[in-house]
């Protein structure tokens, strides 16, 4: 198989996947070397800047996966007859963000560095899927410890937890 | 509409405070207390006048500002023995608060990042388009192995055991008709009849199962207790607590 060949086998897996492949999954498959495949995804990558695509290849939650490109969302909102998606509360994100960074974290910690409570936005969180309870602390009472889950990274379309990370510094 | 109050809203007294430490444009190491304290009670005084809710967290954090606001005005004696430690008590408090604020300043800028995020992430859509997949289960292969009488016979029970449920549930929902007063004369009874005289209260209550039974029954209990015609006691703290029946009822006639 040559690399323009391996290329297309690459879209037509992440063209089928409802989820993210990893680098190693298209490894397995296609038999190819880790800097094959890097090269493939690169090329794949630059093709679908075209203007004439509507599609990109995003590097989200450890994987790959081919997404919509941003500026067409309200044509694809308009034939799926659904709304913008909604965004969550500042309180909410705040929230969100010590879960990040501190979990496993109980609801107690979380209040003490935001000052407020925050049940509603644990809530919220929980609904939405992007925290869950990952155990029990070893205190009086037992509270719920709190920690984000896989669904986290890609609401956020990050790669990995270290992108926010470099972000900040 | 008399005036207009322009008003931002804050995610609680951190957010707050950080707001009007950037606003005057220091650094949080070195906070003007007294000034950041005045704006600070302002901002909680016109909360007020447009009725937002100003809740304890916020009250906490005035009276800790007032607190180190009135250390700093305070002249710098001599150090005798109280006042040391008082100075020192003031200090890990104000470090205290510095600490938690450059850690929520941390926070809430994760947060503004994860803001953006989520605007860029919210255009892209994927095949299929799941806001959230909660469920992982493969539907693939659910069906293997089974053939349409199967399908059909298992609905036909489904169907059966749905009917029956409805039919059930039409039984349930017969009006329980029963007045204190019936009630009353019931609990009296069982008094009567019973050789000791004395029935307990949980024995009572366990002849009841719907939550209108237990209510009426306790009302009723409360009714013959007041009109004297019941006693209750109870032997020990947290232990059972006894009903029985007062023989004389004098007072009742009285009373008429």
């Amino acid at each position: 198989m040559n690399l323009r060949e391996a290329q297309a086998v690459i879209e037509a897996l992440l063209f089928v996947s409802n989820k993210p492949v990893t680098k190693e999954e298209i490894m397995k498959i296609t038999n190819l070397s880790d800097k094959e495949v890097n090269f493939c995804l690169q090329n794949l990558a630059n093709q679908c800047q075209a203007e004439e695509r509507g599609i990109k290849l995003v590097k989200i939650a450890g994987g790959y996966q081919l997404g919509t490109k941003e500026q067409y969302a309200h044509y694809i909102e308009d034939f799926i007859s659904q709304p913008a998606k909604t965004s969550l509360s500042s309180a909410a994100l705040e929230t969100l963000a010590i879960i990040l960074y501190k979990q496993p974290i109980t609801r107690a910690e979380i209040e003490e560095i935001r000052g407020v409570r925050v049940e509603k936005s644990l809530q919220t969180l929980l609904e939405k899927g992007l925290i869950e309870e990952v155990g029990r602390k070893n205190v009086i009472g037992k509270p719920i410890l709190y920690g984000t889950t896989k669904d986290f990274l890609k609401y956020f379309g990050l790669f990995s937890l270290d992108e926010l990370v470099s972000k900040l510094d | 509409m008399g005036y207009h109050v322009k008003l931002e809203i804050f995610e609680g007294p951190f957010d707050l405070l950080l707001h009007l430490i950037e606003k005057a444009e220091v650094d949080i190491y070195s906070i003007p207390i007294a000034q950041i304290t005045d704006q600070y009670l302002d901002y909680l005084e016109r909360m007020k006048k447009v009725d937002l809710e100003v809740t304890s967290e916020f009250l906490i954090m005035a009276a800790t500002l007032i607190k180190l606001k009135s250390a700093a005005l305070l002249p710098k004696t001599e150090k005798e023995d109280n006042n040391g430690l008082q100075d020192d008590e003031d200090n890990a408090l104000k470090e205290n608060l510095i600490a938690k604020l450059v850690e929520y300043k941390y926070f809430k800028e994760i947060a503004r990042i994860l803001k953006e995020k989520e605007a860029e992430a919210s255009l892209v859509y994927y095949r299929p388009y799941q806001e959230i997949h909660k469920r992982d289960v493969d539907l693939s292969n659910v069906l293997n192995n089974i053939t349409l009488k199967q399908l059909w016979d298992s609905f036909k029970l489904v169907m059966e055991k749905s009917r029956e449920l409805k039919e059930k549930e039409e039984i349930k929902l017969l009006k329980e008709e029963i007045t204190i007063d019936q009630r009353m004369n019931e609990i009296l009874n069982l008094l009567i009849k019973n050789k000791q005289k004395k029935v307990s209260f949980s024995q009572l209550f366990s002849l009841y199962r719907t939550k209108i039974q237990t209510i009426i029954t306790f009302l009723a209990l409360l009714e013959l207790i007041r009109q004297n015609k019941v006693s209750a006691f109870q032997a020990s703290g947290f232990g059972e607590i006894y009903l029985s029946l007062k023989l004389f009822q004098p007072k009742e006639d009285k009373n008429k």
